[in-house]
């Protein structure tokens, strides 16, 4: 296992006390298959920022250590007596050393948890390995497949290359059409934002390929490591402050909320939608429900959300492993429990402003600064108050001149 | 580029009808009501659709 010598920030690691909250049981497992990728994407915070412990990883999980995760995931099944979990079936490139691997996980995991829990298995790929034989083994196995794509077009795509600088698009919009022509594998797009880019042509493009789902993330930044164009900062509510990705949001969220046709569904939009009408959030990126996702890792390293890794070096590592600890345990992980505690995790601007309850403080990686952690508001704050302001205005509109009570 | 002023302004509350004939709202509504019916709503990973 890989030590760093980066100390973790004093919130949450020095200063929660895990044992003073009651954990949600984990329902989401990622489950790591190849620790390497076969495309070089300009913005990959995995494979170009800045923890190289992939390094140090085997590159594929060796059958000892798939079993062994499978019997752990039983095991918090048995534990907490869970009827529905998800496996997400993840790399690097999952399917880099083709469907076998994929479909030999997802059988461990579903003949080693008690009949009465569903499992939902999905692999996330860049699409350049899904030739029609993988994705007929794939579908008979009942597992789904996610697709990451930067928009529906070559020049979207165009940061997305081999690592001899080779377009990967030809190959990805391939599988896309594959998948389309398979609803009932096809899981969806996921699609990293660039502000230089059209959001209507993103969105029109994406939208011919016919995914049943679309979500848009926010690149990964933080405080230290602001989103291009930005300047590094002080963490803070810092206002007037411009807002590109916001802008780039909401002419999207235009476009979707104005389709005529039932819609495919973009996360992120339901996301704050769902909670403007009081319901609870289901994704990370908005919201204050606890998270409920783990990693384990190519040696079995039971890890968090990938994602952490573009905060610090090491700072997605717990220490614990599938052979010698429980999930129970990781979930007293002081880094794990700060995602389950809601409002208690929010910093005071964010506790103090009114859009605080639907934003959630926004995705926990965007929090960052160093030295003091993640007890701040995004690095997104004022785009997330610009998008949310503005599906709040428009829903309000909508619901007020369309909706009516009874039957 | 929009730039929200530094006057903190309450959100609008907004009242889900019961029905619409909006298609996207409809779509929303469904997914709250599906939701408000669960005992534990849990955030999940965002690289995973």
């Amino acid at each position: 296992m890989t030590v760093h010598p980066h100390p973790h920030p004093r919130w949450p690691h020095a200063l929660l006390d895990t044992g003073a909250h009651r954990p949600t049981p984990f329902r989401q497992f990622v489950l790591k298959l190849h620790s390497r990728c076969n495309l070089d994407c300009a913005y990959c915070y995995l494979y170009r920022g800045q923890d190289h412990g992939w390094r140090d990883r085997p590159p594929r999980t060796d059958p000892r250590t798939m079993h062994r995760t499978a019997a752990r995931v039983a095991e918090h099944v048995r534990t907490h007596g869970l009827d529905h979990i998800r496996i997400e079936l993840h790399g690097g490139e999952p399917l880099l050393a083709g469907p076998a691997p994929v479909l030999a996980y997802a059988r461990a995991v579903r003949e080693a948890v008690p009949a009465h829990c569903a499992v939902t298995a999905t692999v996330q790929t860049n699409g350049t390995r899904l030739t029609d034989a993988v994705l007929d083994r794939l579908a008979r196995a009942g597992v789904r497949v996610g697709l990451s794509l930067d928009g529906g077009r070559a020049a979207h795509n165009a940061r997305r290359v081999d690592h001899a600088g080779r377009p990967a698009w030809s190959a990805a919009r391939a599988a896309a059409l594959r998948l389309a022509a398979r609803p009932a594998t096809y899981a969806g797009v996921l699609c990293t934002i660039d502000p230089d880019t059209d959001p209507l042509d993103v969105y029109r493009s994406l939208r011919v390929l016919d995914p049943p789902g679309v979500d848009f993330l926010l690149p990964h930044a933080n405080w230290a490591h602001p989103p291009p164009g930005s300047s590094p900062g002080s963490p803070g509510r810092h206002r007037p402050r411009p807002t590109p990705y916001g802008d780039w949001l909401a002419a999207v969220f235009d476009a979707w909320w104005d389709e005529r046709r039932p819609p495919t569904r973009v996360r992120l939009f339901q996301e704050i939608a769902a909670l403007l009408l009081g319901a609870p959030s289901s994704a990370e990126a908005v919201g204050l429900s606890p998270m409920a996702a783990v990693v384990i890792e190519t040696d079995g390293a039971i890890e968090q959300v990938d994602s952490l890794r573009s905060a610090y070096p090491g700072a997605a590592e717990t220490g614990l492993d599938v052979f010698r600890h429980t999930f129970d345990a990781a979930l007293r992980h002081p880094g794990i429990a700060a995602r389950q505690l809601g409002e208690r995790a929010l910093a005071k601007e964010c506790l103090d402003c009114p859009v605080g309850k639907v934003c959630g403080g926004g995705n926990y990686v965007h929090r960052y600064a160093p030295g003091t952690g993640f007890h701040h508001p995004s690095v997104y704050c004022a785009d997330l108050e610009r998008l949310i302001r503005h599906i709040a205005h428009r829903l309000e509109h909508t619901a007020r001149t369309t909706g009516r009570s009874g039957s | 580029m929009t730039t929200p002023d530094d006057t903190p302004r309450p959100l609008q509350e907004i009242t889900p009808p019961e029905h619409t004939d909006h298609p996207v709202l409809a779509a929303v509504l469904a997914e709250v009501r599906a939701r408000n019916g669960e005992s534990t709503v849990v955030a999940h990973y965002e690289d995973a659709p």
